[in-house]
């Protein structure tokens, strides 16, 4: 896990769409339990609609991570590589997450259109957008992991490759 | 085939690839080779999250962040200082009672490590303690963390073996504090050995001031386990009654908090949850590759092919987490190990809120041993202290630990009473 704090932000507007499903998902509980406490009126939509939310957040969000490169990760071994060997794991790694992205869209399609003619219970969203999130954030992964490696590679390049200032993952 | 499976897993983890894809990948793999339509991955994947408990990870993060950010720490040593600050070795002291109080906002250790090392490694450096000693009871400490709630931990172990929040939450409560008392006998024997200073006893207008200034930190613990006990909250809507209390406190009582470094801390904090919850979306889909594969039967009867002695065998569990949590991540860790050992001591008469005590508090302890102990790293960047020197330090206060996770495993009671109670 490195900071890169010194290069252009791709991933920014992904960041501010996390930070504000974060924000909705966050009000909308705490009116969740305003309403059934002190107006006595259950709200019967909020829980569904924050799962709805929770799933998009993830599904960005994990892109965005992809981008930092900040998945959790156990990186102990590897640091004690040598550059090259380190670069090349990486570039093998990278090439194995794009593969899996790419496969789960692949997969994925036949299900969601089967799935786009059942709705939600109380908001009656169609499941394909419920189902289609996994597949819109491993769209979005492909593209950030891909632009991540090119940044790395120029570091590489350079020699400065993971000689960054080391995360604190909190 | 099912050793395939974990050679793999293990072998893609050691080498770095993040875990939530190690577990989807190594899942493709498995369902692929045995033919099986690939079509439901995305399915399971967002089924992962679509969970309104699961949100209490990112509300728990939230919660403890905005508390930080509202300058609560230093009203939290404050508060402890006059607590246990007259006893031998008294700001060492202060520091395990100021991690014990911090985890009830924080449910996470690294966060402890990091908020209560900066303040206090410095001071108590300057009072004449070891700095690497300072630093070793900074980190053992910040362990009560994930075990005391709020906890992120046990939120994430509910989720995978399918238990109760509420129940879990409550259980860690008395082995946190267990962990602490272990810690703070230690540290009352060591600092009498060093002559380590203490300070005069707080009289009772020094109490009065420090507790009103940092009675704030005590209520979120109390609106949690209250709200959850009581059966107000569902554990997720406490959470965000925490994440309210949070924002109260930071933005009207002590004004730290603004707009600004608010929407800042959601950003922070949203993609810092969203780590741990696309874990558990691509775990869905391992957790189904290992029912298929019917992991957790041959896991049973392997470990009863060893031992059929129930205590041998719950031995063998806390090993083989302890050995675990040295080299993976608590949540990593969790999020593999849970489906497949709950089984496994359900069989051996383990209850399985018990059993996710011993395990958050088995593989957090991994959080302060090398190679991947996260809290070491923090502190060894606080202090500026060698890692070797941190971990020859902290060597000693693996002894009271390992004291207190072999009490909460062998002693069922210390985590089954307080649930029982209540619940």
């Amino acid at each position: 896990m490195k900071i890169r704090t010194e290069e252009r932000d791709h991933a920014k507007y992904f960041r501010n769409i996390v930070a504000v499903i974060f924000l909705f998902i966050t009000i909308l509980t705490i009116a969740q339990v305003g309403f059934r406490f002190v107006l006595n009126k259950p709200l019967v939509w909020s829980e569904e609609l924050v799962r709805f939310l929770l799933i998009w957040m993830t599904m960005l969000g994990a892109a965005v991570i992809s981008y930092d490169d900040r998945h959790l990760s156990v990186q102990s071994l590897v640091d004690v590589l040598p550059s090259t060997p380190k670069f090349i794991l990486y570039t093998l790694r990278q090439i194995a997450i794009v593969a899996f992205s790419a496969i789960l869209i692949a997969t994925s399609t036949e299900m969601i259109k089967i799935s786009h003619l059942d709705a939600s219970g109380a908001l009656h969203i169609p499941f394909s957008f419920w189902r289609v999130a996994p597949c819109v954030g491993a769209f979005f992964i492909i593209i950030f992991t891909v632009i991540r490696y090119f940044k790395d590679l120029k570091s590489f390049k350079e020699g400065k490759y993971g000689k960054t200032k080391e995360d604190i993952q909190l | 085939m099912i050793l395939w499976i974990f050679l793999g897993l293990i072998t893609l983890i050691l080498l770095g690839m993040p875990a939530s894809f190690s577990l989807g990948i190594v899942s493709l793999v498995y369902l692929s080779i045995n033919g099986i339509n690939l079509s439901m991955i995305a399915q399971s994947m967002s089924r992962g999250v679509n969970s309104f408990t699961m949100l209490a990870i990112p509300f728990f993060f939230l919660a403890g962040e905005l508390m930080n950010t509202s300058g609560v720490t230093k009203r939290i040593i404050a508060m402890s200082k006059v607590m246990v600050g007259h006893l031998k070795g008294g700001l060492a002291q202060a520091n395990i009672v100021a991690s014990i109080i911090f985890a009830g906002i924080s449910g996470s250790a690294t966060a402890d490590t990091a908020a209560l090392g900066s303040v206090l490694i410095p001071a108590m450096e300057k009072e004449g303690y070891d700095k690497d000693f300072a630093a070793a009871i900074t980190v053992a400490s910040s362990i009560v963390g994930p075990i005391i709630p709020p906890s992120i931990t046990l939120v994430i172990y509910g989720i995978v073996a399918q238990q109760p929040i509420g129940k879990l939450l409550v259980a860690g409560l008395i082995p946190g504090l267990l962990v602490g008392l272990s810690l703070i006998i230690y540290t009352y024997f060591y600092a009498k050995k060093k002559d380590y200073p203490s300070h005069p006893r707080a009289t009772f207008p020094e109490v009065k001031t420090a507790f009103s200034k940092g009675i704030s930190a005590l209520v979120m613990p109390l609106i949690i386990i209250g709200g959850v006990m009581s059966g107000i909250f569902t554990p997720t809507e406490s959470a965000a009654m925490a994440v309210l209390y949070g924002f109260i406190v930071g933005f009207f009582l002590y004004k730290n908090i603004t707009i600004h470094n608010f929407f800042g801390t959601l950003k922070s904090v949203g993609l810092a949850s969203v780590n741990t919850l696309f874990i558990l979306s691509t775990a869905t889909i391992f957790s189904w590759v290992m029912t298929m594969a019917r992991v957790p039967d041959y896991v049973v009867d392997l470990m009863f092919e060893i031992s059929t002695n129930n205590i041998v065998l719950t031995g063998l569990l806390v090993v083989v987490l302890l050995i675990v949590g040295l080299f993976m991540l608590p949540s990593q860790a969790l999020i593999v190990l849970t489906p497949i050992f709950v089984p496994v001591a359900i069989k051996i008469g383990i209850d399985p809120i018990h059993f996710g005590i011993i395990m958050v508090l088995t593989l957090v302890f991994g959080g302060c041993t090398p190679p991947v102990g996260m809290m070491l790293y923090v502190a060894s960047d606080i202090s500026d202290l060698p890692f070797a020197k941190l971990v020859k330090a902290i060597l000693p206060m693996y002894i009271p630990i390992v004291i207190a996770i072999i009490l909460v495993t062998f002693f069922p009671q210390i985590s089954l009473f307080l649930p029982n109670l209540l619940f």
